[in-house]
């Protein structure tokens, strides 16, 4: 491209010199051997337009004169409506949480993904730029909706048949989770292995942005107070198409060298062994000596078609330590699952389920009056595809733990046909509230389409209505929402890993 | 009279037929009395002279003259060319069966009146040429021990060649998987009904495999697949859940056998990394002679474009067209996190970083979560069945959704939110250690430090087993947010 439109502009001068005109040649012939590899050079860009509206009742504090509260049966005082209220001290009033008027929230998001390659073998650019928008005057803030503008990823790529180079902000994605940073990523790989260092500015989990972030700043009345550097390493080995390992190390450094926010490794794998489907990971936070994740979980084909799965678990929550949470003792649980499930000729899948945990001792409470120390849950799929344009599926399940438990089903039902793709959804949800009085139901109902407007252009929307009944309790909490979105997806540029116009789809 | 003239033409018609019948079914059986011996009509059986094969309308005549009976008309069957049958008569004349009979073996069934035979059947064959075989189609049968190839039967015309009959084996679907991994002798067989043309229709590498290779062109051919597309059935290993992670060891071994269908844009469809490179330069990259098929034609699930297939089990496929490809299992986008960590799957094989910021940026609508997420989210983020944090920063998305729905900590809410426990301020302690991340999606540290932390209250958040020296260490400035000094001297 850029060789063809060079070539036309010095074709249309006049030569002033012989030496002039001699380079022009030189430049000419110099281009003229390109066209070949410059032909390939191209841009793709997709992109994706969101919109949503979101109509609820937020929660909001409200009061009520002591005078008016009333003790209920167990000593606890409540408001008229039977709703308890918390009275502190000696004030005059008692407050009580209850659903608002209905708000709104209407945020707008659009998402550009470039990619251009052809800029020399193997090298390529990428990026993944997002803007926020709120339409209209919602009078609800959506999450995030005053960050106008991010680069998600914006990075130049080197690909060689051996070695990777990677330079911008990029994801990097593994057993520590996903995050992004501003920094070089150098691999190398064989056939049957590979490693990759990684370095750079650090950006905050989930938020792409610096640790000095105004974001944070935002949210936080105690933000981190120094930028961080990330480095890391990752190495993998592949023997067998299904036996592999990983490992990864990484570690985020305060800018003033004060201390560290984050020090972990994981170990991660899979092998099959005896006809037995074996993976498992280790994450171990190096900071505290503790381990986040470690999980082993075994699977196997069953007689009369079915494949189960047994799982054992070890889990503690992680805190990167620019805020405190790390340092308050974060107790974990270990977990034992099971999973058996059924596939029939493709079209019937069926799935049963089941896990318990049980939580460390926290050191923390009262004796007299102990939290719940353990949860379980019962899951069930079904789902069911009589042909390849139609689908249905229900599901329900039970979680019942510390802090919140839910009961709920859900049926779907999708046609896909050449353009259009319609679809349903009913759900029922009993949920009981975290350390909040009562229970109550949500019915939601929803459908949903999409039309391909052209090979690479689709629109669609949804729309979702949900009604919240309390049960049992008062608790003055109604979740009733109204849901709408449109999304319109398109795409220019050729696909780089589109099958070539010899064998046009 | 149209009509009468109708029924005359139609009889006339039908008498022309039995003329041309009696030319090609010689009523043996009525001439049983007549000709002690088959030699004495077919003379050129044992002798092996072409015009002695059938009798000459002047032997008719001895009898048919119409005087001793009604004339005849009568002209020897005329072979022009080789047919499809390797057979030769004057090789089995002077062969006789358990009873001594000699043409009646094949031409007649044991006990029959004399001269009541019928064209030989293949079945009878197979009571001298034993093989393996049973039947005269089954797959097992080394058709060249009775047919020429096709190429070398000119006798055919390409009509019949058209009308070849199918063997009931083709028309499995694993027999068009695996027909080219047999045997030297069993692919040998299929130059009897096939020709190049044949195999060139769907294989994009066909001059590059041998029995492709050794096999003729033929005119009739060609003309007979020239309007039938290429056809390529999903083999049943393709279906299995593992074979979109174990096909490139497959491909990596033997990757002629993937070129047999899949051309290099099969591959490219999902590949668009270097990870499979070697593997997939060895497949052709367009037809290998004209008029070859192009292969299987294949479209990856577009995630900008598909609707997320969660809840559809199995794979689509179709047996004609371009193909989608679900390349991973129903319920893999909540369930390949295991896939990345261990390396088991190249993402980057297939997928640009940006699939992932895609989904793990966290607000555009993917489908991930389940209809009526907003209600259940809680007790799945207290069970960490899911990892919110790979996708959701905790303070800007947790906990600015929770102060935008009301749920959010306020500084003057006493405590008002958690109304189920009297004894909340006195059990917080525990609920916070077994479930920290939910309490931080909607408090701010401050809330916490104004009791534990040596600016406020001094009580002690640190819980069995904190290791003080430890973060102290590393993390000091995390400390200095609570102590005022080195703690781990007090």
């Amino acid at each position: 491209m850029i060789g063809t439109l060079a070539h036309s502009a010095i074709a249309c001068q006049r030569p002033r010199r012989r030496r002039g005109s001699l380079a022009a040649m030189l430049t000419l012939a110099a281009f003229a051997g390109q066209p070949m590899q410059l032909a390939a050079q191209s841009v793709r860009i997709v992109g994706t337009t969101w919109a949503q509206i979101v109509d609820l009742r937020p929660l909001r504090l409200d009061s009520v004169p002591f005078s008016a509260t009333i003790v209920a049966s167990g000593g606890d005082r409540t408001n008229a409506r039977g709703q308890p209220v918390r009275c502190a001290g000696t004030s005059a009033y008692c407050h009580f949480f209850a659903s608002g008027d209905r708000a709104t929230a209407s945020p707008i998001l659009q998402d550009l993904e470039l990619s251009g390659w052809g800029l020399g073998e193997g090298i390529s650019a990428h990026a993944h730029l997002r803007a926020r928008e709120t339409l209209g005057a919602g009078d609800l803030s959506w999450p995030r909706a005053s960050d106008r503008f991010d680069a998600l990823d914006a990075y130049l790529n080197v690909e060689r048949d051996r070695w990777r180079a990677r330079l911008g902000r990029q994801w990097t994605s593994g057993a520590l989770g996903s995050y992004n940073y501003d920094g070089v990523a150098l691999a190398w790989r064989q056939t049957s292995w590979s490693v990759e260092g990684l370095g750079g500015a650090s950006l905050v989990t989930g938020l792409d942005a610096t640790h000095l972030s105004g974001d944070l700043a935002a949210l936080d009345d105690l933000p981190p107070d120094e930028r961080a550097w990330l480095v890391g390493a990752r190495a993998r080995f592949r023997p067998r198409a299904r036996h592999a390992l990983g490992a990864e190390y990484q570690r985020t450094i305060r800018n003033d060298r004060g201390g560290l926010y984050s020090e972990r490794a994981a170990v991660a794998g899979s092998a099959v062994l005896a006809g037995v489907a074996l993976d498992g990971e280790w994450t171990q936070d190096l900071l505290t000596n503790t381990v986040n994740e470690a999980r082993l979980r075994a699977e196997r084909s069953l007689p009369k078609g079915l494949i189960g799965s047994i799982e054992g678990r070890r889990s503690r929550p992680f805190f990167e330590l620019w805020s405190i949470w790390g340092a308050f003792s974060p107790a974990g649980f270990d977990e034992v699952r099971g999973l058996l499930r059924r596939t029939s000729a493709g079209r019937l899948t069926a799935a049963v389920g089941g896990g318990y945990r049980r939580y460390d001792s926290t050191g923390a409470g009262l004796a007299v009056a102990p939290l719940r120390d353990d949860g379980w849950r019962v899951t069930g799929n079904l789902a069911y595809a009589p042909n390849d344009r139609l689908s249905l599926a229900g599901d329900y399940a039970i979680d019942v733990g510390p802090g919140a438990s839910r009961s709920d089903g859900a049926l779907r039902g999708d046609w896909v046909g050449a353009r259009l793709s319609l679809g349903g959804m009913f759900s029922a949800t009993q949920s009981i509230f975290e350390y909040r009085v009562g229970t109550g139901r949500l019915l939601g109902l929803g459908v949903h389409a999409t039309y391909r407007l052209s090979q690479e252009t689709r629109i669609g929307g949804d729309l979702a209505w949900y009604a919240h009944r309390e049960s049992g309790s008062s608790s003055g909490t109604d979740w009733g929402q109204r849901r709408a979105s449109v999304r319109l997806e398109w795409a220019i540029g050729r696909d780089p890993g589109a099958a070539r116009p010899a064998v046009k789809q | 009279m149209r009509a009468l003239l109708r029924a005359i033409l139609l009889l006339a018609l039908s008498l022309v037929g039995r003329t041309l019948d009696a030319q090609s079914s010689f009523p043996h059986e009525r001439h049983a009395t007549l000709f002690p011996n088959c030699e004495g009509c077919h003379s050129g059986i044992v002798s092996g002279r072409a015009d002695g094969v059938f009798p000459s309308p002047r032997q008719c005549e001895a009898c048919h003259n119409g005087t001793d009976a009604k004339t005849v008309q009568w002209k020897p069957r005329v072979r022009e060319g080789q047919g499809l049958l390797r057979f030769a008569h004057v090789d089995h004349a002077t062969r006789v069966d358990s009873v001594g009979r000699r043409c009646e073996s094949c031409h007649a069934t044991p006990g029959a009146p004399r001269m009541q035979v019928f064209p030989a059947r293949a079945a009878r064959c197979f009571s001298c040429h034993t093989h393996r075989a049973t039947a005269h189609y089954d797959e097992s049968n080394r058709c060249l021990t009775c047919h020429v190839p096709l190429t070398a039967a000119t006798a055919l015309s390409p009509a019949r060649v058209g009308r070849l009959p199918r063997p009931a084996s083709h028309n499995d679907t694993a027999f068009v998987a695996n027909h080219g991994t047999r045997d030297g002798g069993t692919l040998a067989s299929c130059a009897t009904c096939h020709a190049r043309e044949s195999c060139v229709r769907c294989h994009m590498n066909a001059t590059a495999v041998p029995s492709i290779r050794a096999l003729a062109e033929d005119a009739r051919v060609a003309a007979a697949v020239r309007s039938k597309a290429a056809v390529y059935p999903v083999p049943p290993s393709h279906l299995a859940d593992a074979f979109s992670s174990d096909h490139g060891r497959d491909a990596a071994r033997d990757a002629a056998r993937c070129a047999a269908c899949h051309a290099r844009p099969s591959c490219r469809s999902c590949h668009t990394g270097p990870g499979a490179r070697r593997a997939i330069d060895v497949l052709p990259n367009e037809p290998s002679a004209p008029g070859a098929g192009r292969g299987v034609q294949l479209q990856r699930t577009r995630v900008a474009a598909v609707t997320l297939p969660a809840q559809r089990p199995g794979r689509s496929v179709a047996t004609e067209g371009p193909r989608t490809v679900s390349v991973h299992p129903a319920g893999f986008e909540r369930a390949h996190e295991q896939a990345a960590r261990s390396a088991s799957l190249t993402c980057e094989g297939c997928h640009a970083r940006s699939m992932c910021s895609s989904c793990h940026a966290g607000e555009g609508s993917r489908e991930y979560h389940p209809a009526n997420f907003a209600m259940r989210h809680a007790a799945t983020a207290y069970s960490r069945e899911t990892d919110c944090a790979s996708c959701h920063n905790t303070e800007a998305f947790c906990r600015a959704c929770h102060q935008t729905s009301g749920v959010g900590a306020r500084s003057n809410g006493l405590a008002a939110f958690h109304d189920a426990s009297p004894q909340w301020l006195l059990q917080h302690g525990s609920a916070a250690r077994q479930n920290l991340p939910a309490c931080t999606s909607c408090h701010k540290q401050r809330d916490c430090m104004q009791c534990h932390s040596t600016l406020g209250w001094g009580v002690s958040p640190h819980g069995p087993g904190f290791d003080a020296p430890r973060l102290w260490k590393r993390a000091r400035p995390m400390c200095l947010r609570c102590h005022l000094s080195d703690p781990t001297r007090s």
